[in-house]
């Protein structure tokens, strides 16, 4: 399907080398004095100094503390921390267009790393959830009602649309009766729909008498009738959730045209 | 260096030296290929221009890991296709089971066959961004890109069975497209 696209070209519009050379002025600055390795040095050695000033600082408060020291030292370990945050800001706070989901996946990987000192998130001054909508306390009615409104009024979660949010309530599952497995990457798996969000499911699958022709412990959608003719076969699904134990079962047709 | 010739080379050295002018070339000579790539996973073409920004963002930021063992256009590509996809990568399951519909599967036929003889590049893109987001991106990876189920599932952070039925949903969501516009 690639090569529909080969000879395909597309502009967009002026105003994106505009915006783009506007990020580059502000996140990679024409340096007058150092470039951007030494830069990134200077970086290292003011945080490396940040770090030691507020664990001294920090250190020496305690001390302070556990000798029930007098009012002033405490007043003057306090303002340090201050001092040390104006240092820091010596590149421009930038609002970028990159929205964070704090979802705690992994980073992604090579060629594409952010570098983390340059990284600011424009949700700083906007409150982010950090945890999921507690669902478990709420009834489903209540949980999706509050879920929607906070996709409507939270700008980071406007950029998910309803259907990509997890619920945590149980799942419907959807098991089809045919599946076709004739290797024309068409419906050649046997897909149940949901199987994904129980852990380990375990699917057997029987012929029309009872031999065992599929089994799994941890059923994803990957079996495609090999070995099996064209007819009816008889599954059962188990699953999990919660501790509570579930099956499906019912028969599926497989048809190769 | 392969698929390099000496104008691109100092394009690249200038780039590398934060040269703005060069920068301008760069994104100059290559966005007309890659802003179709965003197109396609793209759901407007806002979205595809913000891709577009972010991508060449990366590009820039990490042109100094391209090693010239790989043609620099299909690094280019990788870093596009990369950060088009980062957004879905941050989504926390693609779970579908807002569409409550009937899940018989007849056989689809050959969709991608289908698409290819009866519709434009424009015309596929049109549709594509029109396609639910999640089954979009699968079926990009899967169809164009030619990435396997379990490659997907890990460049998208995500189990092997949500890849699969993603790219089920979106050939029955293209099946449905085509037998729409024939009658």
């Amino acid at each position: 399907m690639k090569e529909i696209f080969d000879n395909y070209r597309e502009n967009p519009s002026e105003d994106v080398w505009r915006r783009l050379s506007e990020r580059l002025d502000a996140e990679m600055p024409v340096s007058g004095s150092l470039d951007r390795r030494s830069r990134r040095k200077s970086w290292i050695w003011a945080a490396a100094a940040v770090a030691v000033l507020v664990i001294g600082g920090l250190a020496f408060f305690t001390l302070v503390r556990h000798n029930a020291g007098d009012g002033q030292n405490i007043a003057q370990v306090q303002k340090q921390p201050e001092k040390t945050q104006a240092t820091t800001s010596d590149a421009p706070v930038v609002e970028t267009e990159t929205v964070q989901v704090e979802v705690g996946n992994s980073e992604a990987e090579s060629p594409v790393k952010v570098n983390p000192a340059r990284k600011v998130s424009k949700t700083s001054g906007v409150k982010t959830p950090s945890a999921p909508v507690n669902i478990e306390q709420q009834s489903n009615s209540e949980s999706k009602a509050l879920l929607a409104k906070q996709l409507t009024e939270d700008p980071v979660l406007q950029t998910l649309s309803p259907d990509m949010v997890e619920w945590s309530a149980p799942v419907h599952l959807s098991i089809p009766n045919t599946f076709s497995p004739n290797k024309d990457s068409d419906g050649d798996f046997f897909v149940i729909d949901g199987v994904e969000n129980y852990s380990s499911p375990k699917l057997v699958v029987q012929d029309k008498d009872n031999r065992v022709v599929y089994q799994s412990d941890d059923y994803n959608n990957s079996w495609n009738g090999e070995n099996c003719p064209d007819g009816v076969y008889s599954y059962e699904l188990t699953y999990s959730y919660n501790g509570i134990e579930s099956q499906a079962s019912g028969t599926v047709r497989i048809i190769r045209p | 260096m392969i698929g390099i010739d000496s104008e691109l080379e100092s394009v690249i050295s200038g780039c590398l030296n934060n040269n703005r002018l060069s920068q301008k070339q760069l994104y100059e000579r290559f966005a007309p290929r890659l802003f179709v790539v965003c197109r396609r996973y793209a759901n407007s073409t806002a979205e595809a221009e913000d891709m577009l920004m972010e991508g060449f963002m990366n590009v820039f930021k990490n042109l100094h890991t391209f090693k010239g063992d790989s043609s620099f256009f299909s690094w280019i590509y990788s870093v596009m296709v990369n950060s088009a996809i980062s957004h879905y990568r941050s989504v926390r399951r693609f779970r579908q089971e807002f569409f409550q519909e009937d899940m018989d599967m007849e056989p689809y036929g050959n969709v991608e066959e289908e698409v290819v003889a009866r519709l434009s590049a424009g015309q596929v893109i049109e549709l594509l961004e029109q396609m639910p987001g999640i089954p979009r991106v699968v079926f990009n990876l899967r169809e164009i890109e030619g990435y396997s189920f379990e490659e997907i599932a890990e460049k998208l952070g995500k189990n092997e069975g949500a890849i699969r039925m993603a790219h089920v949903r979106a050939k029955k969501w293209l099946r449905s497209k085509l037998d729409e516009s024939k009658s």
